[in-house]
């Protein structure tokens, strides 16, 4: 591969006008530089590692397709989670109509016996916090994920998410709302 | 990359900005990856499937130009027939479409509102939520005032965030009346 693509010296701007400009290989390093952000991103979605492998792929072959056409109105990053999470949100709904109420498995997957009188390895608080997060009602999860573990600004979760700024806000507060009673035992703990 | 970001939820207001600030540190003891793990294909490996999978895809997109065409004449038959059969047999516009037969057992008042939403004011949205109406019932209450809609299952969380499809004055008030000559009211 081409080392100096490799280096990572380029900005998103500038890889983006050298494979507008013919150069595909400026691909790569875009793909590179995002893969795991957007693996993230879905695995926290769908709550499924392997279908968000081939989600990710997904994703970078849509936007291998349409790099072309970018026009750099929004970040390159809001406009390829964009279509990760338009993916991953086409895939719950797919997957919900062959089960109508396929997330109450998910939501099951919260140990029931919580408490907060022994403390927590990290692997198992993890666990739990994974399964609480996949409670959480789709929109409110990708907020979460968005604003919590992508760190992204409200407004930019808003374009991604073609919403109003105020629903995204309103959104992560109930999301931070459920998570802290979902998670009560351990929050308590740090009170 | 590691959780426990320290944002500006304060803005959110006083209330979400204490929960936030408890939660937090819980979320402060986790990593990221541990949360969510990590993939496990290698770059090398990620770059050749990327690859393969987009010279399938424009192999798929040069065969799929073919066919547009006469697909989109296709789906326009099959929507004016539809459409014909609904005007003829209920006599209401393009809105009223099957339900989907395999619905059942209880809809969340969010998704609720994305069945029967459909025209209706928000007060009538939160009176049907807190009724805990099963989709059934929808169903068979739709059914009787010959109403069937396009379940949308896009999970929703606002009140007001459903789809508003064009029932006309007539087929709402149907429903509604069907709705409040049963016990679900």
């Amino acid at each position: 591969m081409d080392e100096q693509l490799m280096r990572g010296e380029e900005t998103d701007s500038e890889l983006i006008r050298r494979f507008q400009a013919g150069e595909q290989q400026a691909f790569n390093l875009l793909a590179l530089r995002h893969r795991r952000a957007v693996f993230v991103t879905i695995v926290g979605l769908t709550g499924d590692a392997d279908e968000a492998e081939d989600l990710t792929q997904e994703t970078f072959i849509k936007a291998f397709e349409a790099l072309g056409a970018f026009r750099g109105e929004s970040g390159f990053y809001t406009w390829l989670y964009r279509i990760a999470v338009n993916l991953s949100l086409n895939r719950l709904r797919k997957r919900k109509v062959r089960s109508f109420f396929g997330l109450e498995g998910a939501a099951a997957a919260l140990p029931a016996d919580q408490t907060a009188d022994a403390p927590l390895e990290l692997g198992e608080l993890s666990a739990r916090l994974r399964a609480a997060i996949q409670k959480l009602p789709v929109k409110q999860r990708t907020v979460f994920i968005l604003r919590h573990f992508q760190e992204l600004p409200h407004a930019e979760i808003a374009e991604i998410m073609d919403r109003d700024v105020g629903t995204i806000k309103a959104n992560y507060f109930q999301a931070v709302r459920k998570l802290r009673l979902w998670l009560a035992p351990y929050v308590k703990g740090d009170e | 990359m590691t959780a426990g970001h320290t944002c500006d939820e304060a803005e959110l207001n006083g209330e979400a900005g204490v929960e936030f600030s408890a939660l937090s540190s819980v979320l402060a003891q986790v990593d990221l990856a541990t949360v969510f793990p990590g993939t496990v294909v290698s770059d090398t490996d990620f770059l050749v499937k990327l690859r393969a999978g987009i010279e399938a895809s424009q192999g798929q997109y040069s065969a799929r130009n073919v066919f547009t065409s006469s697909r989109v004449f296709a789906q326009l038959a099959g929507v004016c027939i539809v459409v014909f059969v609904l005007v003829m047999r209920f006599g209401i516009g393009p809105a009223v479409i099957d339900a989907d037969p395999t619905l059942s057992g209880y809809v969340e008042p969010e998704l609720f509102t994305d069945i029967v939403g459909y025209g209706l004011t928000d007060t009538e949205l939160e009176e049907l939520a807190d009724a805990n109406i099963t989709a059934d019932s929808i169903a068979i209450a739709l059914g009787m005032a010959n109403i069937h809609l396009v379940v949308d299952l896009t999970e929703s969380d606002e009140a007001t965030d459903y789809e508003i499809l064009e029932l006309d004055d007539v087929a709402i008030a149907a429903v509604m009346s069907e709705l409040e000559s049963t016990e679900f009211f």
